[in-house]
């Protein structure tokens, strides 16, 4: 044993004091290199995974805001139809109601105008008999000669109305 | 030793240049610290349990660095060649030897001290970590006791081969550190020996180029291949898969 020992060139002292120096060099390491690297490491990797997390979150909320999008328009699509059908419905009852209510004033006015025209007609014929009455009485006197009076003016008058009417 | 305290140095002011402004967003030096720690971590941590990788992490990423820091640093020119010797006679360079006895500077995993002293602190720390992992009585089991979920009387003769089975074990695992200490001391310092005898008996010393460009990578691997034992080796004495293995049948 001593003799292979002699033989590798191990000797205790130095042994000893290689075993203190690997030691130093494993403390220094873990002290000064594997504990702030992998505390880093480990800050590091749980950012990435909150990014991760934080990055899913939002592709789901983006897909969710599309999908709300998507109804939204969907919705608005269909209520605008609704208004525009519902517009063209009243639209449609507005003018009905209009053109009655214009037909009704053309009757009223076009009524209202006959009316018109037949007193003012009425009006011009009494005008026109009373007229040639006055002028029979006029042109039977001056074709006479003779005064007439109250009573051939009231009987030429009446004659004359009479024959007219007839 | 000298040149150990010079690359524990050198590993220590590496590591606060790295790690002296440490920012979410790392620069240059802090990048390097970062990869080699978190590659080493990783490496730990997916052949370990969680809880034993928390545990041996800093000792076995501490065996990769220090090592392959080493190994490398040993294939410097002058390490291993300077120092003190029979005077070379028909040499016209002044203070010329023939071999140096006595090097000013040597690399550490060239030096069987350095090797045995880190076995032996793997061999200290990787029993305390299987008594903490197992218990007193949970190791014995572990060691000694009949696996592949056996019941019934055949228990009794299994009870006997794994016991003895249990013996070769603890040489086994008394052998671990001997191993790693000797196939890291050896592949170094024979690595160390053949550069000397090419850059000797060639033409210029050019015969030692191709065994340069070879021990770098041997440097690496002796690194990885000491550290990666050692992560299985405590992994042999701190899971409780075949345990697992047998309640699932």
């Amino acid at each position: 044993m001593e003799h292979t020992l002699q033989t590798l060139g191990i000797q205790w002292p130095k042994l000893i004091a290689q075993v203190i120096n690997f030691a130093i060099v494993l403390f220094v390491l873990w002290r000064w290199a594997y504990k702030p690297v992998l505390s880093m490491l480990a800050v590091r990797r749980g950012l990435v995974e909150e990014s991760v997390t934080n990055a899913e979150k939002i592709k789901a909320d983006l897909a969710r805001t599309e999908e709300e999008r998507k109804k939204i328009l969907g919705d608005a699509g269909v209520q605008a139809s609704k208004i525009i059908e519902e517009t063209r419905k009243a639209a449609e009852a507005e003018l009905a109601k209009r053109s009655q209510e214009a037909l009704a004033t053309a009757n009223d006015i076009i009524a209202k105008a006959r009316q018109a025209n037949e007193a003012e007609l009425a009006r011009m014929k009494a005008e026109l008999r009373k007229e040639v009455g006055r002028l029979v009485v006029d042109t039977t006197a001056k074709v006479t000669g003779k005064i007439l009076t109250v009573e051939d003016h009231q009987r030429l008058a009446q004659e004359t109305t009479r024959q007219l009417a007839a | 030793m000298i040149y150990t305290w010079i690359i524990a140095a050198l590993i220590f002011a590496a590591v606060r240049l790295g790690t002296r402004n440490m920012n979410r967003i790392p620069a240059a030096g802090q990048n390097v610290v970062e990869a080699a720690v978190e590659g080493l971590e990783k490496l730990t941590s997916g052949l370990l349990e969680p809880k034993v990788a928390r545990w041996v992490f800093p000792l076995v990423a501490t065996f990769f660095l220090f090592i392959v820091v080493s190994n490398l640093m040993g294939l410097l020119p002058g390490v291993g060649s300077i120092g003190w010797g029979h005077a070379a006679k028909d040499s016209a360079l002044p203070f010329a030897i023939e071999h140096a006895d006595v090097p000013l500077l040597r690399p550490p995993t060239a030096d069987a001290n350095m090797t045995v002293a880190m076995s032996a602190v793997f061999f200290v720390m990787s029993s305390f970590w299987a008594l903490r992992y197992n218990g007193p009585l949970g190791l014995v089991k572990h060691v000694f006791g009949v696996k592949g979920g056996m019941k019934g009387l055949i228990v009794i003769p299994l009870a006997l081969i794994f016991i003895f089975i249990g013996l070769i074990e603890v040489i086994s695992i008394c052998i671990r550190p001997v191993a790693l200490a000797m196939r890291l001391y050896g592949n170094i310092y024979g690595g160390e020996s053949v550069l000397t005898i090419m850059l000797t008996n060639s033409p210029l010393g050019l015969g030692a180029l191709p065994f340069y460009f070879l021990e770098l990578l041997v440097a690496v691997v002796q690194a990885l291949v000491f550290t990666l034992l050692s992560i299985a080796f405590i992994g042999t004495l701190c899971s409780h898969s075949e345990e697992e293995a047998a309640g699932h049948h």
